[in-house]
């Protein structure tokens, strides 16, 4: 997971707290409540089985390398103690990530090779869209509208 | 099956399936996921109707798909017409030679997040209806 880490800065101060961050998350990452293995295996296969172009047999795009790993990335960089989204795959190659409680409470994100994130909400009739540039740190937009769907769940 | 020389236009109340080829399209309760609608990067989604078709013409058209590209049919989600009827969608006819009851969404939105929108409120609107989890192949 260590080519997944992305540096904070340049002084030592910072480097601390990057080796710091990474020996703390990779201790949680092997426990059984917050690892993400699951989640980086799953998103192996599903770019496995979708690497080639019309996976879906309506003539879809490939899901390129570059994709994947801006995928594994951005599991990385979710914060401890989020659910981990279930995967899926767009005609134009995109990965999607799903947090999920019923099919009018939800949110859908799409990772490009581009480092670009799209977004979709939908909370009852309330409608959230957008997109975002992602350089490996979750926006907060991001996570509050994962908290808001995770917050229906629990409730 | 549709008449080749006399196709209808799609009515509000007719079915249509949309087939499913990749397992990630529909959650482990069977529901559809947004993914499944999205048309991106073209500018129409592929559905078939079942107007004057048996269930075994409409599974025979889910199967010839997914030979062509040597995959699994995972099954079918069958959604109302009116369910697509969202901002400026259309469902309009687009008979092919191997498929007379072929039809296709147009006026999707230019913008991907307004696409995602409208494709997770398709799947949301499907929810609605009794039959709303994905078909498994019968035939």
């Amino acid at each position: 997971m260590t080519a997944l880490m992305v540096s904070k800065g340049n002084s030592s101060a910072a480097s601390y707290v990057d080796q710091k961050r990474i020996s703390t998350t990779q201790y949680f990452s092997h426990t059984v409540t917050f690892g993400k293995q699951p989640a980086y295996t799953e998103l192996l296969n599903l770019w496995k089985e979708c690497k080639q172009s019309d996976w879906d047999g309506y003539k879809a795009l490939p899901v390129q390398e570059e994709t994947l790993n801006n995928a594994l990335v951005f599991i990385y960089a979710l914060p401890l103690g989020f659910p981990l989204p279930s995967f899926g795959v767009e005609p134009d190659g995109h990965i999607t990530m799903e947090w999920y409680c019923h099919p009018r409470w939800l949110l859908s994100v799409s990772i490009s090779p581009d480092k670009k994130l799209y977004y979709a909400a939908l909370f009852d009739n309330d409608i959230i869209k957008g997109n975002e540039n992602f350089y490996g740190d979750i926006s907060r937009t991001i996570t509050t509208l994962i908290e808001r769907v995770k917050s229906q769940k629990n409730s | 099956m549709l008449n080749p020389l006399n196709v209808p236009p799609v009515h509000n109340d007719e079915t249509l399936a949309r087939y499913v080829l990749q397992s990630n399209h529909f959650r482990s309760d069977g529901t559809a996921k947004g993914d499944v609608f999205m048309p991106h990067p073209y500018q129409d989604l592929s559905v078939t109707r079942h107007r004057e078709a048996t269930e075994e013409e409409i599974w025979e058209v889910g199967h010839g798909v997914a030979q062509n590209i040597g995959k699994a049919l995972y099954g079918r989600f069958d959604i109302q017409a009116k369910d697509f009827l969202i901002d400026s969608l259309k469902v309009i006819p687009d008979p092919t030679d191997d498929n007379p009851n072929h039809a296709i969404i147009i006026g999707w939105p230019e913008a991907k997040q307004d696409q995602k929108s409208i494709a997770q409120q398709i799947a949301a609107n499907l929810s609605n209806n009794p039959s709303s989890c994905i078909k498994k192949i019968l035939f």
